[in-house]
């Protein structure tokens, strides 16, 4: 530790201890001691201190609050503490009305809290207050200068009414408990310059030319207030180069005040009411504003601060003074004029409570032709009497695009700033306009209006020169907004509700449905005291036709007005005067008329209902108690509503349709009969029905437990089940369990389902029918009265017994015949397509068997390796294996699936190709193809299902024949080449032209060998005009790189044909290696084609092609066992998989040919042709 | 003479950093020094490398891929297999592990081991053992169709299923049962774009010609869309590819099932 250190420790110790010991007195004994100081310290000196005062035995409490005042925290009282009184400031400055500001604010609440208040409610109430200075606040002040004998009582707040208000804030003392420094004056304001502009041009019609920057800092012990800033103008100048001086705040940019002209001592005073709160700085500039083009050129002027206005004592040097700029009456800056927008209402306007998005003011701002101008801000002074929280979502929409504003602590003024600028280009134009939602009850009766006070509440500055650019203008307000005046309640909607639709009516019923409608209310509730609603028939004179109970419903079902009953209008219509109080709720809402009509109305007689809510009698408003005006809501007609008698109609259904069935067949379905109350003026109920059953070759005993069904439920159930069914041709009356109603206005469906017995011959049908002249009965619900019934004979379709069938065959989405590497899984061997008739059938057996075609797999070439898994809809439906010298397996579905009715079910065969080696027991080049099995006997055979109505089991018929994989230990893959690196499609008559090129590749499996292919030439037919084209000497060379460098090893050059010599015959070439060629496994040859070509020209030159590409093979070698020894006659494309030796070998049977090799198709690769 | 033994000395001072360079990296790749599995000199030169680009390497070791364990146990109940098949699968795989312990960079020994295992409802080693052969080669088809199948089928894991089918695409686009197995994927087991099955499907046809089955796939994926005209359109083209091959009743049948569309 330095001898600093030590000192400055000493130091450290020595203050925090007097600092302490005078937080100590402070706090323990109520000596006054300046707190703020000591709440500046560090934690360290903080602790040195506490740790101090606990050397001294202080107790707790005392060390507890040291600590809290320590950290400028509140202390827990111990004794008697002065506060502050029932004030929240002290008044500085005389208040009238249109004063604004926080010091507004705290003298409505000092009225309120000193017998005079200033509003009971709302806005200026306790808890209520604004900052704005209004008749309420006025009238509060006189009523407070009545009270204590300040006279004139004149409602202005001048020294003498401050003086007592500031008197009676004088303090308060409380006792114990927690206490919270109440906020009190600062007693000190730093002044100081900060950083200053530079020296520049003060052109003529310029704005906010920056001169000077200061800073002012409050002290800790409270809030400053500045009540403005007096500036000189200095230098070689003279005032009136300057139309005013403003003040702006650094921060927002924004200017504080009004902009004021110099006095004769080139002095003015600027600014607004600013409150600094402690402990804080701000920076304002100094601006002026040019005063028009004048003679005064090339005089220099500056402005400096020379006193801060407030009761807080001013430290700092004074004046400060900035830049120096010269005046400039020739520059050309730029303008802005202003007109008002289209967005502006352009008159007074009233809107509602709810309203959104309303447009309140706006202009039309158009950059001159000086320079092009960027907005930087707009503020609005909303004037009106709403406050801020009687509007929400306020934004300054600028250009086309909305910017949120902030609301100052007045609730006044509104301010949007534009980061970045909005670009308006020389002569172009932009809109601003402020609109916002009138939100809350309590902005009834309210207004809204929204001015700009002051030119330089636009902030525009030229982008050419960078000067600030105002409007011109200099009234007050500069921009006056139109008033808005806000009601409270508002019909938006009262109309016709599509929710109450037209539909049938019965007669002498209570609460028939006669209209419904829908009103939508925004604001508030409104009640209304009476309302008339009038009725017509379509034909019908009301005088002797009138309705009775009618009643207004609302959606929950409650009556909300009635029952009254229906008075005759002059014989043609009736109307219904509700005279309760209806109170209509806030959105929308829909009601509904409902009512008796007489049973002298007719028959398909319609009654509309119709009302003018204009007519309706005193709509109030329930929050605000003002008269709302329903004046545009005009008379409407509701749905019109239909009388009808209670009616049924009875039909047969045409579906199900003529088809099969199978004996045995349980729950089998018939029939399907319509009831029909479509027509019906209420809900029928019906309780029988009279169906007649025709059998042809069958009995009517063949058909048992015949039940009608209404969805999936029956309706005749026990001994509602006929035991026993009428004669063919006579009818059978099915009786419900319980009576069924089917609605007004629906169709309910009945299905008849019956078991069909197992002994029921073949070809015999049933039909069901519905017969006119049978007899019907049916009631209506509510008034008993008896439905006419419409019965319409018909019948069901035709049901023909047959036998269920099951059949399989190939889908013909079964895969071709492909190459398979062995160690595959899931691999796709088939897929069968089921198909079921005259009933559905679960399949629960599926049989499967090896092929046997030739050269095709026997068991034992499979060995363990034949498993198989079974696919239905993507679900594994079921599993099988074929082991040892099996050929055939059957697999029991573990999920077994249904084939449809007439349909078809897909069932995908996969399976695992094992692998194969010297060790392992598949054998290659096994054709592994697994057929559908549908052999055994009757009743048990190996593909089978159960039918899904009969229960009886259906064996399969059918056959597959699925193309199969044959599997490799590894497969050849062959691709042509692209020409690059050659002399790609142009022919040159020259030596060793490279013809052709392609790939051969191994998989991973295992290497492979290759012993014999066949290229495949064809040169264009001779011609006298082009000639001949020949090709001699053709060469087959093989690489281990696709830069065809490294030839093969074994091979000379990796030369692998030796040379077909002489003339290439057009066709196929034999091109036999000169000895066995191996591939590694994973690994790619390259392969180059080359021949001599020739060209004898003709009369016009010589032009021809040559065109070269590898053969493959149409078809599997025909072989006594799976694979071959090596021969030329094996195919085009001879090759070895070397699937159980490592060395190839011509006497190897391992030999297959190209049959299906993936890029080699029988007729041959993609070719290249050669062209001169 | 100075300087040849000045450069005979750095020379030789580089081979013994060389070499105690090579013996740490084999420590750090988890090799044993001596008689490890990598050590082992594998057999029917499947370790032979061909370093020329866009040949496949066989037997290379994949750093810092830990080689799965050959002795895993065998589960008690092999769902798809019956008591014969499922001895015959044991031997499978016993056999697969024996040439795995001769030579462990043998590919189809691991593809081989995998199937196994997942014949015996060893998913989760089937699931290692392929993951290992697909760092081990590559640029091989199979073990990633394995697991693309494995996925779908077994462990339930639509995202990697198709993850590892796509791979497998790339590696083999002429493997058509590949196209038929994403299709099925997206059809019933992870249900994405509304054309995915249209997408590969398409896909398949087109890296196939002749392709029938793929076609007749698309087409049946148009008809269940009720879009008609493309239905058709897919039929016609599965018959006339089948026809080509040769397929004269399969192209009937397709025929058949396309003028049934109405």
């Amino acid at each position: 530790m330095s001898i600093t250190s030590i000192t400055s420790n000493i130091s450290a110790r020595i203050a925090a201890g007097v600092v302490g010991v005078a937080l100590v007195l402070s706090i323990g004994f109520g000596v006054a001691v300046n707190s703020a100081n000591a709440a500046a310290l560090s934690e360290t000196q903080i602790q040195a201190i506490i740790s101090l005062l606990q050397s001294f035995g202080a107790d707790s409490t005392t060390v507890s609050n040291v600590s809290a005042s320590l950290r400028g925290q509140a202390t827990s009282g111990t004794g008697s503490t002065t506060t502050g009184g029932s004030c929240s400031a002290t008044f500085t400055r005389n208040l009238q009305v249109g004063s604004t500001g926080a010091d507004v604010m705290a003298l409505q609440k000092f009225l309120n809290a000193n017998g005079a208040q200033v509003a009971a409610s709302g806005a200026g109430s306790p808890g209520s207050e604004t900052s704005s200075f209004g008749p309420a606040t006025k009238a509060a002040v006189m009523k407070f200068q009545t009270a204590n004998g300040i006279s004139p009582v004149s409602g202005y707040v001048g020294p003498l009414s401050r003086a007592k208000m500031n008197s009676m804030c004088g303090g308060s003392t409380t006792t114990g408990g927690t206490t919270t420094p109440a906020p009190s004056a600062g007693t000190g304001l730093m002044v100081s310059s900060a950083a200053q502009p530079a020296n520049g041009l003060a052109p003529a019609g310029t704005s906010r030319i920056p001169f000077t920057n200061f800073t002012v800092t409050a002290g800790n012990d409270g809030d400053v207030t500045i009540s403005g800033v007096t500036v000189e103008r200095t230098g070689a100048a003279v005032d009136s180069n300057f139309s005013g001086v403003v003040l702006i705040d650094q921060a927002t940019g924004l200017q504080v005040g009004i902009s004021k002209t110099l006095n004769s001592n080139h002095q003015a005073t600027i600014g607004d009411t600013i409150i600094i709160p402690r402990g804080t700085s701000k920076t304002f500039t100094v601006a002026a504003n040019r005063s028009a083009a004048g003679t005064h050129g090339g005089e220099v002027a500056s402005f400096a601060v020379v006193s801060v206005n407030t009761t807080a004592a001013v430290t700092g040097s004074l004046p400060i003074t900035g830049a120096s700029h010269t005046i400039n009456e020739t520059l050309t800056v730029g303008s802005v004029s202003t007109s008002t927008s289209a967005f502006d209402p352009g008159a007074a306007q009233t809107k509602a409570i709810g309203d959104t998005g309303v447009k309140f003011s706006g202009l039309r701002f158009t950059a001159g032709s000086g320079e092009d101008l960027k907005l930087f801000s707009v503020r609005f002074r909303q004037v009106g009497s709403v406050s801020s929280s009687d509007l929400a979502n306020v934004m300054i929409n600028a250009n086309g695009v909305d910017y949120p504003t902030t609301v100052d602590s007045t609730g006044k003024y509104y301010t949007a700033t534009f980061p970045g600028g909005i670009l308006i280009a020389k002569g172009n134009s932009i809109d601003a306009y402020i609109k916002g939602d009138i939100i809350g009850s309590n902005a009834a009766a309210r207004t809204a209006d929204f001015d700009i006070d002051k030119v330089t509440d636009v902030y525009f500055v030229g982008q050419l020169y960078g000067y600030g650019i105002a409007p011109s203008g200099t009234y007050t307000p500069w921009y006056n907004g139109y008033v808005f005046t806000i009601n409270a309640g508002t019909a938006t909607t009262i109309g016709k509700a599509t929710e109450v639709p037209a539909q049938n009516v019965a007669v002498n019923l209570a609460n028939q449905p006669l209209g419904g409608f829908v009103a939508d209310f925004k604001g508030e509730a409104v009640s209304v005291s009476q309302m008339i609603f009038n009725f017509n028939y379509s034909s019908l004179d009301a005088t002797n036709n009138l309705l009775t109970n009618v009643s207004l419903v609302d959606e929950n079902g409650t009556v909300v007005a009635g029952p009254v009953d229906a008075v005759d209008v002059a014989g043609v219509d009736q109307k219904v005067t509700f005279t309760d109080s209806v109170t209509f709720k806030t959105g929308r809402h829909i009601y509904t008329l409902k009512g008796k009509l007489p049973s002298s109305v007719t028959n398909n007689q319609t009654i509309t209902a119709s009302t003018t809510p204009s007519s309706w009698t005193s709509p109030v408003g329930q929050t605000s108690g003002n008269t709302i005006s329903l004046a545009g809501q005009g008379v409407f007609t509701m749905n019109a509503m239909t009388v009808k008698t209670v009616a049924l109609s009875v039909t047969m259904s045409s579906s199900p349709a003529s088809q099969n069935i199978v004996a045995g067949g349980q729950g089998v379905t018939f029939a399907n009969v319509q009831l029909d109350a479509s027509q019906s003026g209420e809900d029928v109920r019906i309780s029988s029905l009279p169906i007649e059953l025709t059998t042809v070759t069958v009995a009517v005993s063949d058909l048992s437990s015949c039940q009608l069904f209404n969805g999936s439920t029956p309706i005749n159930t026990g001994s509602n089940v006929p035991s026993s069914l009428a004669a063919s041709g006579s009818t059978n009356t099915f009786t419900f369990d319980n009576s069924l109603t089917v609605a007004k206005g629906t169709v309910t469906t009945l299905t008849l389902k019956c078991n069909v017995s197992s002994g029921a011959t073949s070809g015999g049908t049933f039909i069901w029918s519905i017969n006119s002249g049978d007899t019907y009965t049916a009631t209506g619900v509510t008034s008993g009265q008896s439905a006419t019934v419409a019965a319409t004979t018909a019948n069901s379709g035709t049901m023909t017994v047959g036998t269920a069938t099951l059949t399989v065959a190939t889908d013909s989405s079964s895969p071709a015949y492909s190459l398979a590497t062995a160690g595959s899984s899931g691999v796709v061997l088939g897929v069968y397509k089921y198909h079921a008739a005259n009933e559905a059938v679960t399949l629960n057996r599926v049989g499967f068997s090896l092929g046997s075609v030739t050269a095709s797999s026997t068991a034992a070439d499979f060995d363990q390796t034949t498993s198989l898994t079974l696919w239905a809809n993507g679900v594994q439906i079921g599993s099988a294996t074929i082991t040892g010298a099996n050929r055939n397996a059957t697999s029991t579905l573990s999920t077994p699936v249904t084939v449809p009715k007439d349909g078809d079910l897909v069932v995908t065969i996969k399976s695992n190709l094992a692998a194969q080696g010297s060790s392992e027991a598949s054998h290659p080049g096994a054709l592994l193809t697994v057929d559908a099995d549908v052999n055994g006997a009757t009743g048990n055979k190996n593909t089978q299902g159960t039918g899904a109505s009969s229960g009886t089991t259906v064996g399969a018929t059918g056959s597959t024949a699925v193309s199969g994989v044959r599997v490799f230990k590894t497969v050849p893959t062959v691709a042509t080449l692209s020409s690059s690196g050659t002399t790609g499609s142009t022919l040159i008559a020259q030596s060793g032209i490279e013809l052709y090129r392609f790939s051969i590749s191994a998989n991973a499996a295992g290497p492979l060998a290759i012993n014999k292919m066949v290229i495949n030439i064809a040169t264009s037919s001779a011609s006298s005009a082009n000639g001949t084209t020949s090709v001699t000497n053709l060469k087959v060379y093989a690489y281990t790189d696709s830069a065809f460098s490294s030839g093969a090893a074994g091979f000379t050059d990796g030369q692998i044909v030796a040379t077909v010599a002489g003339l290439v015959s057009n066709g196929n070439n034999n091109a036999i290696l000169s000895s066995i060629l191996t591939i590694p496994s994973g690994s790619t040859y390259y392969f180059k084609v080359t021949g001599d070509v020739a060209q004898v020209a003709g009369s016009t030159g010589s032009a021809g092609t040559v065109t070269t590409k590898l053969v493959g093979d149409s078809s599997y070698p025909s072989l006594s066992t799976l694979m071959g020894q090596y021969a030329t006659g094996l195919g085009n494309f001879v090759w070895s998989p070397l699937s159980t030796t490592t060395t190839a070998a011509t006497t190897n049977l391992d030999w297959t040919n190209g049959f299906t090799v993936s890029g080699l198709p029988s007729a041959g690769t993609n070719s290249w042709t050669l062209t001169k | 003479m100075q300087t040849n033994k000045i450069a005979l000395i750095a020379g030789l001072f580089l081979l013994v950093l060389l070499g105690a360079g090579f013996f740490l990296w084999r420590v750090m790749i988890g090799d044993t020094v001596t008689g490890g599995p990598f050590s082992v000199a594998p057999l029917n030169g499947t370790t032979t490398e061909n370093t020329v680009s866009g040949v496949v390497k066989v037997g290379s070791a994949p750093v810092g891929i830990p080689q799965p364990s050959l002795e895993r146990a065998i589960p008690l109940t092999s769902p798809d297999l019956d008591a014969p098949a499922r001895l015959a699968t044991i031997k499978y795989l016993n056999t697969s592990v024996e040439n795995l312990k001769k030579n462990p960079l043998a590919y189809q020994d691991w593809v081989n081991l995998g199937l196994a295992r997942q014949m015996l409802g060893d998913y989760a080693g089937a699931e290692e053992v392929w993951i290992f052969s697909t760092k081990l080669v590559p640029n091989e088809s199979v073990a990633f169709e394995n697991l693309g199948n494995l996925y779908m089928s077994y462990l339930k894991n639509g995202a990697k299923s198709e993850s590892f089918y796509k791979k497998a695409i790339t590696l083999n686009p002429k493997n058509t049962n590949n196209y038929r197995s994403l299709a099925e994927l997206y059809t019933y087991h992870y249900k994405k774009d509304t054309n995915a099955v249209e997408l590969i499907l398409k896909e398949g046809i087109q890296k196939n010609q002749g392709a029938y089955d793929l076609a007749v796939l698309l087409a049946r994926y148009y008809k269940e869309k009720g879009m008609i005209a493309e239905a058709k359109s897919a039929y016609t083209v599965a018959a006339n590819s089948a026809r080509s091959a040769g397929k004269i009743d399969v192209a009937t049948s397709i025929e058949s099932e396309r003028d049934e569309l109405k």
